[in-house]
């Protein structure tokens, strides 16, 4: 009989702390609080640059110089392959062009610092050094990564494609299909695609630019399971992302033109 | 102390966010507040407060590793009482903390780090309790 009223006040507890949270949820408290944390962040990966610019006067002058030799020779292979690029951007812009090819308008592109990365295996969110616009798109050099949440002060924190409230829609190149990918934690789900226009695996879906907030013709999603399940019009598809963010120290950030006009000191001219 | 395991824990969140693409390490602040939770279970307000900043930081949502760990002075009372105060039924309860994280996609070595982290944090907290008493 004593230990009844101890449990009950212990339920209380948790009953008052469960409800609580429920109300916190609801709140965009995780978001401000990594916001927050930003500028702690680059205090906590200042001992590390020092270290790295301390470890440089230790190195010997012959390791030095050999990199050195090594830089100005990669600095010349790089010149030559930046003629190349030029010459081959030229006739793509000529040749796309031709094809009336719309290029990706209305977004202004800028590069962005990952400060920061949730640390499960496949990063959900990201702490990244900019200040920018809710549902700017964030992009890797292989494909899509996530839609930034809230930015403060500089910072910007980034909702991942992995991330459970995450809805892209996507398309196979050249194909009608239209198909929306949802993050699954550690992988991607692909909805509403219908048996006789299943993907192969391996296949890659790209942005399909539907809704407007997703530029068209960004890599999303790699296919890794098709299933057929029965009684049912769609498919069970499995995906995960092309783009490699777990290690990417820098991303793209895209935001709609008209948004940057607005309110971006750092991307005026 | 607990502003102290306060400071620590934001300084182990911040680690984690910051080099998560560089180095393996343990989930510090997890394995500081479980830690403090083991050695001495009065401490829960600061713990709870404690996992829901981390549930917060790291996922957004308190719905992660906060459920788990308040259920854990329940389940320390409750086992206690049936079988006794023991190490047995904590060493149970710290491997069971561990869950939450496999399931949030943590890798595996993390979670090896921070169950032996959680060890060392408890052994310090008890000897602290032990000399003060």
């Amino acid at each position: 009989m004593m230990g009844q009223p101890k449990y009950a006040h212990y339920m209380l507890i948790v009953a008052a702390v469960v409800a609580g949270f429920f109300v916190l949820e609801r709140l965009p408290l995780g978001q401000q609080i990594s916001l927050s944390l930003g500028q702690v962040l680059v205090w906590v990966q200042a001992p590390v640059r020092w270290v790295d610019d301390v470890s440089l006067w230790f190195r010997r002058t012959s390791e030095v110089q050999a990199e050195l030799v090594q830089a100005r020779q990669g600095l010349v292979e790089s010149s030559s392959l930046t003629q190349q690029n030029q010459s081959l951007r030229e006739e793509n812009r000529a040749l796309r062009a031709l094809l009336h090819i719309t290029d990706i308008q209305g977004y202004q592109w800028r590069a962005v610092q990952v400060l920061g990365r949730s640390p499960e295996k496949k990063s959900r969110h990201l702490i990244v050094h900019t200040q920018a616009h809710e549902d700017d798109v964030v992009v890797a050099s292989t494909g899509l990564v996530g839609l930034v949440n809230q930015s403060r002060n500089g910072i910007a924190v980034v909702r991942t494609i992995l991330d459970g409230s995450q809805a892209v829609p996507v398309t196979l190149h050249n194909t009608q299909l239209a198909a929306l990918v949802r993050g699954q934690g550690s992988e991607l789900s692909v909805d509403f695609i219908p048996l006789n226009q299943a993907p192969n695996i391996g296949d890659v879906l790209q942005t399909s630019g539907a809704g407007g907030v997703f530029p068209p013709g960004i890599s999303v999603a790699k296919v890794t399971r098709v299933d057929e399940v029965p009684g049912r019009i769609f498919a069970h598809v499995e995906a995960v992302p092309t783009a490699h963010w777990q290690r990417e120290s820098w991303l793209a950030i895209a935001t709609h033109a008209a948004a940057s006009v607005s309110s971006i000191p750092q991307t005026m001219p | 102390m607990m502003y102290a395991f306060l400071l620590l824990s934001i300084l182990g969140l911040s680690c984690n966010l910051a080099f998560a693409d560089t180095w393996l390490q343990p989930d510090w602040a997890l394995a500081l507040w479980l830690g403090a939770l083991l050695a001495h279970r009065g401490y829960w307000p600061w713990v709870f407060a404690g996992v829901s900043l981390h549930d917060l930081v790291f996922y957004w949502s308190p719905w992660v590793c906060l459920p788990w760990i308040v259920l854990m002075p329940v389940l320390l009372i409750w086992s206690d009482s049936q079988a006794g105060p023991s190490l047995v039924q904590r060493l149970v309860l710290m491997v069971m903390m561990m869950v939450p994280l496999w399931l949030a996609h943590w890798q595996v070595p993390a979670l090896i780090l921070t169950t032996l982290l959680t060890l060392l944090i408890w052994y310090k907290v008890s000897q602290f309790h032990a000399q003060s008493a």
